[in-house]
């Protein structure tokens, strides 16, 4: 299975060091919201550019379009929010992410969530 | 990169490093409970343009259709009761379908009116996407929180 050539020139384009994957449920106990949160305090006070690919069962659709529609309003370009995406696009996402973060976001203050991400792509650098 | 991370772990290791931050006064007050309240709205926010609102409405009124004066039975529990009603219905039926005459000419307007409106609207090729609705109401609510932020009202 391979991804269409405009996915993967999208994909190859995010720049380096700035890119948070997350592969989770979209349903409300799993919080993928406070993650967009996090990477809007981390690409806006930390690291520039920074942004986020989602991929995972959209188990409640509403909570995944909202999602959707939230990234593109806090203006994430280049986010990519993917519910129900095919195991091809997830595996790029997967292979293109500095940082991995899976499941249930913490239920803590988006803030906290992006100093951790700071330091998790600082670290992912090295 | 493979792994992921423990968030939670990284989380409670910067305490510290965000508690700082914090108290050098990085980020606005409100910073979590703003971004809530934005997540919030576009989760509740429906998919329903300005044109699903006006047909709804017009459908209601439609539906309700034209008025009539009811047919009340002239009965009533007390002897000659039921020939008084006869003579009181006979006398004031002609007023209330004067009336509901009345009424159905306003109810006739108005729906001239939503129609027209529904018309106007149908050719506003942005009211009919919602997800184009949807940007441009994000858009107002940022514009307003330049403006709080401009004239130090947050």
């Amino acid at each position: 299975m391979s991804l269409d050539a405009v996915t993967e020139a999208h994909l190859a384009r995010l720049p380096p060091g700035t890119v948070i994957a997350w592969f989770g449920d979209f349903v409300a106990a799993q919080r993928p919201q406070r993650l967009v949160q996090a990477v809007h305090v981390l690409s806006g006070w930390h690291v520039p550019g920074a942004l986020v690919l989602m991929a995972g069962p959209a188990l409640d659709p509403a909570l995944a379009r909202a999602v959707d529609r939230y990234t593109g309003e806090l203006g994430l370009v280049g986010s990519w929010v993917a519910p129900g995406a095919a195991p091809a696009l997830a595996a790029a996402f997967r292979r293109r992410a500095d940082v991995i973060v899976v499941g249930p976001v913490p239920d803590r203050s988006p803030v906290e969530l992006a100093v951790a991400l700071e330091v998790a792509l600082e670290r992912a650098r090295r | 990169m493979d792994e992921p991370v423990d968030l939670e772990a990284l989380a409670a290791e910067v305490a510290g490093t965000v508690a700082e931050r914090r108290a050098a006064g990085l980020y606005p007050p409100g910073l979590e409970a703003q971004l809530d309240a934005h997540f919030v709205r576009v989760a509740n926010r429906a998919l329903e343009t300005p044109l699903d609102v006006v047909d709804r409405a017009v459908e209601a009124v439609v539906a309700r259709g034209p008025l009539t004066v009811p047919d009340v039975a002239p009965t009533s529990s007390y002897p000659g009761g039921a020939a008084v009603h006869r003579v009181v219905g006979r006398t004031v039926v002609r007023h209330e379908q004067a009336l509901v005459e009345e009424l159905n000419r306003t109810l006739s307007a108005v729906t001239e009116a939503l129609v027209a409106i529904q018309g106007a609207i149908e050719r506003l090729p942005w009211a009919q996407s919602p997800e184009l609705v949807s940007t441009l109401e994000s858009i107002d609510e940022r514009i307003a929180g330049i403006e709080r932020r401009v004239n130090g009202a947050s």
